[in-house]
């Protein structure tokens, strides 16, 4: 063990001595920060909402109302608050109504029916609609029904989600993407450990090692250890800055980070032991890069999610994330996530092991 | 009474293959207690692979090694504490000074208190203890990597290629710590292309051609076997410097040396013995660089 720490306390000065691995290291963590902070803290309140009126024709017109007064009506006092404004879309059909919903251009759908004495309203909502969204669409639809006939509806309201149901709570951008900066830290730790393994393989300073007592498992666990220091740190340390070790979160938040930090480094390991210099590393980690970092957009618009996600690594580590941060979830949610996280990141140091063993003997 | 020399390595029949390709085939050499032994080579004629498996980043496919009386393969960790290795690469840590690189590897081999000063002292960069590494010349890097092969005291030192390149300072320092080490009982093993430094510090030489050993021997007795000696003689004839080789073995080159001296002003004359390069090519058919 002596040496392993030998080997790790010279990996930890040469990497602060590496001013851009420091800076890719440290001042980046520092920049989310302020990006976070500068974030609004608050949502775009104007509730976009589309209607669909299957009503006969003689019914409209005994309401008498066109759709420009229905709107006037609606919007009547939100003129001092702008945010809190109602815009309406009017659907032609009822595959318009949902298209729109599907697009993301409306928040909600109505489809009001008035064929028999009693109204339906349908009320449409796609996946990515949060609970109280929903709820106060309702409300604006029973508000609709009230201007139309001028009396309370006796009406049936029901509601339909629109693809996966993800039932959540209407979360400000920079909430989520808290997410998204803690992925960013990890997948930049990617090109930090990388490059050490790289630089120790190309340079070939490994082999001056390897030509001591060290063996080469001590020299990989050496690695191991600084990676995971670092990737752990700086994700605690953004984790501080962003303000979210809560209480109740910090023991499920600390063992993710320290799980996501062993994922990244076994995954460096390879990207490492297969690249024969920096230019290389960066290069060849766009593509695996890019495959990690899309769990954590699909945070950000889960729209974008499919199930091919849970082939993704980092699934296990984002989806934890975003339960903790961002939904107040517990550990006894995401305990397999926990499980499959640590097998991929066992099973990705073991090729890294392998590579890296072929490449130095 | 014979006198029985310390064998520090001993290889027995080793051979590698890279993809099918034979790099060193059934190799079998020693090396006594305090020898030095020059390994002599072209680039890709396999001395590189054999060193490799010499210091343990190799496991020959067959054969058998033995460092300080153990095995290689079962006792590498064994050996490696006693050996000190300097490699042809300048595989130090740039970001580090030449101190750290010093401490950081000594404390690999379990040393605490390294005379670091000392060390650094030998070979001449006492005054850099404290200079990033990147700021060295070639020959500064050359000198600390040798200080680095000597952290742990070596009982047996492995040097490829040691003054390839350098500065004739450099290379003239790290000629004397090789002596140096050589008299107090380290045993070198030293690669090079380089047949001057091999004839000046080696006590054997080895070549190889091809992966194999094509003849191993002291530098005297390759030259007395494969060499021929030959009077140079230039002379003044016509106004022009005339040159004239005799074999010291003809028996004619008596009375020609005593006419040439009679007859003509001479420019010079010397004797002129075969160079470890001339046997090389004279064995292999092959130039060293």
């Amino acid at each position: 063990m002596r040496r392993v720490f030998s080997i790790a306390g010279k990996d930890l000065k040469l990497i602060f001595r590496n001013r851009f691995i420091a800076v890719i290291s440290f001042l980046l963590i520092v920049f989310y920060g302020v990006v976070y902070h500068l974030l609004p803290k608050s949502v775009d309140e104007t509730y976009k909402i589309g209607f669909y009126l299957n009503l006969k024709k003689e019914t409209v017109r005994e309401l008498s109302l066109s759709r420009i007064e229905i709107e006037k009506k609606l919007n009547e006092g939100n003129d001092k608050n702008k945010q809190e404004a109602i815009k309406i879309y009017w659907a032609n059909s009822l595959a318009d109504l949902k298209k729109l919903v599907l697009e993301n251009k409306v928040s909600a759908g109505v489809r009001l029916e008035l064929k028999e004495a009693k109204p339906n309203v349908t009320f449409y909502v796609s996946s990515r609609t949060p609970e109280e969204i929903t709820q106060a669409g309702e409300m604006i639809a029973r508000e609709i029904g009230y201007t139309l006939a001028g009396y309370r509806l006796p009406a049936d309201f029901k509601a339909t989600i629109i693809g996966t149901d993800m039932v959540g709570r209407q979360i400000p951008l920079r909430d989520k993407m808290r997410v998204l900066l803690l992925s960013f830290v990890f997948l930049f730790e990617l090109y930090g450990v990388g490059n050490l393994l790289s630089e120790e393989v190309f340079k070939k300073t490994a082999y001056a090692i390897l030509v001591t007592p060290a063996t080469l498992t001590e020299f990989i666990a050496a690695k191991a250890i600084t990676g995971v220091i670092m990737a752990f740190s700086e994700g605690f340390l953004l984790a501080i800055i962003l303000n979210v070790l809560k209480t109740e979160i910090i023991f499920s938040l600390t063992l993710f980070l320290a799980l996501g930090a062993f994922l990244i480094v076994g995954i460096a390991f390879i990207m490492g032991a297969l690249s024969r210099d920096f230019i290389t590393l960066v290069m060849s980690s766009i593509i695996p890069f890019v495959i990690l970092i899309f769990p954590s957009l699909v945070v950000l618009d889960p729209g974008l999610s499919s199930p091919l996600l849970k082939a993704i690594p980092t699934y296990y580590l984002i989806e934890p994330l975003n339960g903790f941060l961002n939904y107040g979830a517990k550990f006894s949610e995401y305990t397999s996530s926990a499980f499959v996280l640590f097998l991929f990141s066992l099973a990705f140091f073991f090729f890294g092991f392998l590579i890296l063993k072929r490449r130095l003997v | 009474m014979k006198i029985m020399v310390k064998k520090e390595i001993m290889v027995d029949g080793i051979s590698y293959s890279y993809n099918n390709k034979l790099a060193v085939n059934r190799i079998s050499f020693e090396v006594g207690q305090g020898e030095a032994l020059g390994f002599l080579g072209p680039n890709g004629a396999g001395k590189t692979t054999i060193l490799k498996m010499l210091i343990g980043l190799l496991v020959p496919q067959s054969g058998s090694i033995c460092v300080l009386g153990k095995d290689i393969v079962k006792q590498r960790e064994e050996i490696q504490s006693g050996i000190g290795v300097c490699f042809e690469e300048k595989n130090l840590y740039e970001d580090m000074s030449a101190g750290e690189n010093l401490t950081f590897f000594a404390s690999l081999f379990g040393i605490k208190n390294l005379n670091v000063d000392g060390l650094l002292e030998r070979v001449g960069l006492s005054a850099k203890r404290k200079d990033r590494v990147a700021n060295f010349s070639k020959g500064m890097k050359q000198r600390l990597m040798i200080a680095r092969a000597l952290v742990n005291k070596p009982r047996v030192l492995f040097l490829d290629e040691p003054t390839d390149g350098l500065d004739p300072v450099s290379a003239e320092t790290i000629r004397d710590i090789i002596v140096e080490e050589k008299v107090k009982g380290v045993t070198v093993f030293l690669t090079t292309h380089d047949m001057m430094e091999a004839d000046k510090l080696s006590d054997r030489v080895a070549f190889i051609n091809e992966g194999k050993i094509a003849v191993l021997d002291t530098p005297d007795n390759l030259k007395h076997q494969f060499g021929r000696r030959v009077l140079k003689v230039r002379y003044y004839l016509d106004g022009e410097v005339k040159e004239e080789e005799l074999f010291l073995e003809n028996q004619q080159t008596a009375a020609r040396v005593k006419e040439i001296l009679e007859k003509y002003r001479v420019f010079d004359m010397h004797t002129e013995e075969a160079t470890l390069e001339d046997i090389f090519i004279q064995l292999t058919g092959r130039k060293l660089a």
